[in-house]
């Protein structure tokens, strides 16, 4: 069920889902020029930190053990956003952003529980700009600020400025208690890995 | 009492992240990215300088030395919930 947003503010009311900063104001008024709130989703704006893959030699191999957190890392490049000086993503090219607002989705309050999914805005959509392909979800107890994966798929330049409005937020209630998927355990070889 | 697990430490991808790794039971490895508040270590880590440090870890099952623990974050490899020695953890206040 998605929550309307009437619902999504009562959640933010009550802690049920808490973004810092908070998307202001909650409702368009005369005069107001923009409202992060549509009848469903919250725009969310983009941080000031990308990160650029680098070129190499190197292959990521998921199946070898390792350390591959640290290969990702060591092999792109951080580069913080300016005000008025934005990131020109040109065509075909795929950067790491992230929000720049913090997303806790807490389950200490117990049921119903809250996940969310992050989707692209259509404005962007039409030029090309793809801000996530494969990894929309935000579990219930997630606490952070989400990763953008950012590709042009355009034909022209598509300039990054920090702050702009980059993503929207869908709020999903949970139906049901928790357990932890005894599928995470996949990978381990014994037994004892499904404890 | 929070729990801890023993890992090593490297700068991540964004300043607020750290890649981190450590081992499971059956000494393969594990990794994955995890914000600065749910690590403990006690120098700044580079990338060419890895630390050792803590990383927040909440039980959830126990057998004999093994715990099955779930990450603040999914590894790589397997998931959030994995199984490690229970003389891997460290208790801190």
């Amino acid at each position: 069920m998605i929550l309307s947003n009437i619902e999504i503010h009562k959640a933010l009311d009550e802690g049920r889902l808490v973004i810092e900063p908070e998307p202001k104001p909650r409702y368009k008024e005369v005069g107001v020029k923009y409202c992060p709130y549509d009848t469903h989703t919250i725009d969310l704006k983009l941080g000031d930190e990308i990160t650029i893959p680098k070129e190499g030699t190197y292959a990521y191999d998921f199946m070898a053990s390792g350390n591959v957190a640290d290969l990702i890392a060591k092999n792109s490049e951080k580069r913080t956003l300016i005000p008025d000086q934005p990131y020109r993503l040109k065509t075909g090219d795929f950067v790491l952003a992230q929000t720049l607002e913090t997303i806790k989705l807490p389950i200490d309050k117990g049921p119903p529980y809250l996940a969310a999914r992050i989707e692209g805005k259509s404005s962007r959509a039409r030029c090309g700009l793809l801000v996530h392909f494969t990894a929309p979800t935000v579990h219930p107890e997630w606490e952070g600020q989400l990763t953008l994966e950012i590709i042009n798929l355009g034909k022209t330049p598509f300039l990054l400025h920090s702050g702009m409005a980059i993503a929207q937020l869908i709020i999903e209630q949970v139906y049901g208690e928790l357990k932890s998927n005894p599928s995470q355990f996949q990978k381990q070889s014994t037994p004892e890995g499904t404890l | 009492m929070e729990e801890w697990l023993k890992c090593t430490i490297t700068p991540g991808q964004f300043s607020g992240e750290y890649a981190v790794q450590g081992e499971m039971f059956d000494d393969t490895s594990f990794s994955l990215f995890a914000p600065k508040k749910d690590l403990k270590f006690s120098e700044e880590p580079t990338a060419d300088k890895p630390v050792k440090g803590l990383i927040r870890i909440v039980q959830c099952a126990q057998k004999d030395d093994l715990l099955l623990v779930n990450l603040p974050r999914p590894t790589f490899e397997n998931g959030r919930t994995i199984t490690v020695k229970k003389e891997q953890l460290k208790k801190a206040n």
